[in-house]
C-alpha cells in the first residue's frame, strides 16, 4: 500500500519529509484543477529534488485537451519523455495516445475520471498497456473491491479529499459576474441549490469550472477491506485543505494503515481535524458500501 | 463537396422514427431497452429495433443504437447477456452502436463482424489525437465534444482518419458530456448510467467564502439550446461525415419540424440555394421550448449563452394534433389530438418536404359525428374537411 499526495496549492517542499510514498504534481497548461502547477523546464530539478528525498513523482497532464493544446503537447513529448517521472496522470485519450506512441503507456497513470467503473473497464487498461488506474469516484466500497479483485494491473482510489463532480468549459462564474455586473473578491466561492442547506465549492481555473463534493470524502471506515483487496494506491487530494490539515491528514492515514483494529478512533481523528475552512453540515462523507436505492 | 452529408435524428419510440424518416433524416439513433443512457425515454426492445431497421432500409437509412453508459459492475454480471445483445443487434440489422465503454467496444470487437463502433460524446473527444486512439481501438467513427469551436473541428476533421460526427442541434449540458456527476451527489441519481436528473436546470445561489449570498439573485447553470445554421455549409466543406440533432425524449412533433429544416437546410445548401437565417430560424423556433445560441461554435461562451432565468423557457407553438390520413375522395382529414385547441382559429400544417399550410378548421367531428368546438380529450381521433391533400405525417400546430 503506497500513500500518494496531490500538490495542489502549496509548494511540495512542505511535503519532502512527508510520510507518503509519492508527490503528483501539475505540469503548467496541461493540468486541470491544480491551484499551483509547474513549467516544464523545472521539472528535472524538481524530479532530482524529489527522487532525493526518497519520494516518488508523478507529473499530471490531466487536462481534457482541446486541439492547440494537443499540437502543443505534441511538440513537448521528446523533452517529457526525457524526464525521469516516475509516472504521468492522465485524463484525456489524445494524450493517452501521444504517451503510447512514445513508448510510454506503463508510466500512464490513468484518471479518466468517471470513466473506469467496472472491472471489465480496467482490465482492458491493463491491455493497453497501463499498469496502473484510478477508478471513478462515485463508485462504492463493492464495486471498488471487485475492481481491485478482477484487475491485474494497479489500483488507486482516492481515499481522503475533495473531488471533482462537474467539470464545465464554460466560464460559469466570470460569466455570471459579467451577466449581473457584480464586483467580487471572495477567495473561493460555493453555490447552493435553493432547496438543499449544503453548498459546492465551484472554482473558475485556467479556462474552466470545477464544481466540487460538498465535503471531503473518507474511506477510512473501510481501509483494511481496501487494503485486503489489493488496492495498491489510496490517494489524498489536497484542494481546499490547509497545511497543517495536510500533514495530519498524512499521520492519521498511515498510522490507521499500521493499526487497522483502531479504525473508529482514527476515523474521530479526522472528523475532528477536516474542513476548517469549509463549513459544510457533516465533515466528511464516508465512501458507501454499497449502491443507495433509488 | 464530398459524399453528402448525413442527419441524423434522434428517435424515442417507432412513431417519432417513422416520422425522422419521413422528414428527411439519413439515419437514426434510439436507445435500446438495455446499456443505455435515457432512461426515461421509452426506448425499444429489440422487437422494436427489428421494426426500426426495417422501416429504416425502406428509406435506404441506417440504425445506431446507443449502448453509452458508463457500465458498473453489475451491469455486466455476465459478459454472455452483452454479447447476446450486441449479436441481436447486429441480426436485427442495426449499422452501429454509439457507445463510451470499454467493455462494451471490446466485447463488440469480439462477437460482431458487421457493427461498427461510433464512439459516444461521453468520451470527450476533443482532439485528433484522441481519434487516433479510438480509431485504433476499433471504432469507424466518433462523435466530438459539444466543447469544440468551428475551427477546432475543421482542424481536427483535416487530420481525421475515421468519420466525425457533430451536434447541431439540442440541448447541451453546461458540463463536458460524461464529466458530471451533480445529479448522483445531489439526488442519488447516475447520470452516466441514465439517471440524469438535470441539476443544472435548478436554482442555486452563489455564495462567498463566508457562505454569504453573492448577488442576491437566484440563477441556473443551464446552458441553452445549440442551433448551428450558417455553419452547416463549413462543416460539411470540412469533411465532417454526420450532423446530429439532440434529443431522443422530444416530441414527434419536435422531430418533424427540426429534421425537417435541418433537412431543408442542407438540400439548400447542396443546390446552392441556401437562404438567410432568420427564414430557417423562424422555422425552428416553432419547436422551441428553450432559447438557442451557437454554443461554443464561435468560441468561447459569453453570459448570452446561458440561461439564468426559466421565465426563458415558453414554447412559441402548440402542437396540437397529427394527421393519421386522409380520404381524397370526401377530403376528410382524420387526426389525433395531442394539445388542446379550439376551431375557427388560425392554424398551421406541416409536413415532410417542406409543406406548409395556413388554415382555419370550421367544423369538427368526433366519432360519433358530434360537432366539436374545442378538442380537450388526449389522443382522441378527430375529422374535419380540408382541400389540401394531407398525408399520415403531416402535423398541427397552432400559436401559443
Amino acid at each position: 500500500m503506497e500513500l500518494l499526495l496531490n500538490i495542489n496549492q502549496y509548494e511540495y517542499t512542505n511535503f519532502l519529509t512527508s510520510n507518503i510514498s509519492t508527490l503528483i504534481l501539475a505540469l503548467k497548461d496541461f493540468s486541470s484543477g491544480y491551484q499551483l502547477s509547474y513549467p516544464l523546464k523545472e521539472l528535472n530539478y524538481i524530479i532530482e529534488n524529489i527522487h532525493s528525498n526518497d519520494k516518488k513523482i508523478y507529473i499530471s497532464l490531466n487536462i481534457i485537451a482541446n486541439e492547440s493544446q494537443i499540437i502543443s503537447l505534441e511538440s513537448l513529448m521528446p523533452e517529457i519523455s526525457k524526464l525521469d517521472a516516475d509516472g504521468f496522470v492522465i485524463a484525456d485519450f489524445g494524450i493517452l495516445q501521444l504517451f503510447k506512441e512514445a513508448n510510454l503507456s506503463s508510466k500512464v497513470i490513468f484518471n479518466p475520471v468517471t470513466t473506469i467503473t467496472n472491472k471489465y473497464s480496467s482490465k482492458i487498461a491493463n491491455n493497453l498497456g497501463i499498469n496502473h488506474v484510478c477508478v471513478a469516484n462515485e463508485l462504492n466500497l463493492k464495486d471498488i473491491l471487485e475492481i481491485s479483485k478482477h484487475t491485474k494491473g494497479n489500483i488507486e482510489v482516492l481515499a481522503q479529499g475533495y473531488y471533482q463532480i462537474c467539470n464545465s468549459k464554460r466560464p460559469l462564474l466570470s460569466n455570471f459576474f459579467k451577466q449581473f455586473k457584480i464586483k467580487n473578491n471572495s477567495q473561493s466561492y460555493f453555490i447552493k441549490e435553493e432547496s438543499r442547506d449544503y453548498a459546492y465549492p465551484i472554482i473558475e481555473l485556467n479556462n474552466e469550472v470545477l464544481v466540487y463534493i460538498d465535503r471531503q470524502r473518507c474511506i477510512l471506515p473501510y481501509l483494511k477491506q481496501i487494503i485486503d483487496s489489493k488496492v495498491k494506491y489510496l490517494r489524498i487530494d489536497t484542494i481546499f485543505m490547509s497545511i497543517e490539515e495536510i500533514k495530519l491528514t498524512i499521520d492519521i492515514y498511515n498510522n490507521a494503515i499500521n493499526n487497522l483494529n483502531s479504525l473508529d478512533y482514527y476515523l474521530l481523528q479526522i472528523e475532528n481535524s477536516t474542513n476548517s475552512n469549509l463549513k459544510c453540515l457533516d465533515n466528511i462523507s464516508i465512501l458507501k458500501k454499497e449502491k443507495n436505492n433509488e | 463537396m464530398n459524399k453528402k452529408i448525413e442527419l441524423l435524428a434522434p428517435a424515442g419510440d417507432l412513431e417519432k422514427l417513422k416520422v425522422a424518416f419521413a422528414y428527411g433524416a439519413d439515419a437514426v439513433f434510439m436507445g435500446g431497452k438495455k446499456y443505455s443512457l435515457r432512461t426515461r425515454a421509452s426506448n425499444f426492445d429489440i422487437s422494436d429495433i427489428k421494426e426500426a431497421c426495417k422501416i429504416a432500409k425502406k428509406y435506404n437509412g441506417k440504425i445506431y443504437v446507443t449502448c453509452n453508459i458508463f457500465a458498473l459492475n453489475e451491469d455486466l454480471l455476465d459478459l454472455k447477456d452483452l454479447e447476446e445483445y450486441l449479436v441481436e443487434l447486429e441480426n436485427a440489422g442495426v449499422d452501429a452502436i454509439i457507445t463510451s465503454d470499454f467493455a462494451i467496444i471490446e466485447t463488440c470487437k469480439k462477437v460482431c463482424k458487421k457493427l461498427e463502433i461510433h464512439i459516444s460524446t461521453q468520451l470527450s473527444s476533443y482532439n485528433h489525437k484522441s481519434l487516433d486512439f479510438f480509431k485504433e481501438l476499433g471504432a469507424t467513427r466518433v462523435v466530438l465534444a459539444r466543447e469544440c469551436t468551428l475551427e477546432e473541428i475543421k482542424q481536427i476533421s483535416s487530420k481525421a482518419n475515421l468519420e466525425l460526427e457533430v451536434f447541431i442541434h439540442g440541448a447541451m449540458c453546461m458540463s463536458i458530456s460524461g464529466k458530471c456527476t451533480l445529479s448522483n451527489h445531489m439526488t442519488n441519481r447516475d447520470a452516466n448510467r441514465g439517471g440524469c436528473a438535470q441539476s443544472c436546470r435548478w436554482f442555486y445561489s452563489l455564495q462567498d467564502d463566508n457562505h454569504n449570498e453573492i448577488g442576491d439573485t437566484l440563477f441556473t447553470l443551464s446552458s441553452k439550446d445549440l442551433r448551428i445554421i450558417t455553419q452547416i455549409k463549413d462543416l460539411i466543406d470540412c469533411g465532417v461525415s454526420s450532423l446530429k440533432i439532440e434529443g431522443r425524449m422530444k416530441s414527434e412533433y419536435y422531430i418533424a419540424t427540426i429534421i425537417g429544416q435541418y433537412r431543408k437546410i442542407i438540400d439548400d445548401i447542396y443546390a446552392d440555394k441556401l437562404k438567410k437565417e432568420k427564414k430557417y430560424i423562424k422555422e425552428l423556433d416553432k419547436a422551441a421550448s428553450r432559447p438557442a445560441s451557437m454554443g461554443f461554435f464561435n468560441g468561447i461562451p459569453t453570459p448570452k449563452q446561458q440561461i439564468y432565468d426559466k421565465t426563458a423557457e415558453i414554447p412559441l407553438q402548440n402542437f396540437v394534433a397529427r394527421v393519421l390520413s386522409y380520404d381524397k375522395s370526401t377530403k376528410i382529414a382524420t387526426i389525433e389530438q395531442r394539445n388542446n385547441f379550439t376551431i375557427k382559429k388560425p392554424i398551421e400544417i406541416f409536413g415532410p418536404h417542406g409543406k406548409l399550410i395556413k388554415f382555419k378548421i370550421k367544423e369538427l367531428y368526433d366519432k360519433e359525428n358530434n360537432l366539436v368546438t374545442t378538442a380537450c380529450h388526449a389522443k382522441e381521433v378527430l375529422y374535419f374537411k380540408i382541400e389540401h391533400e394531407l398525408t399520415e405525417f403531416d402535423m398541427i400546430r397552432q400559436k401559443k
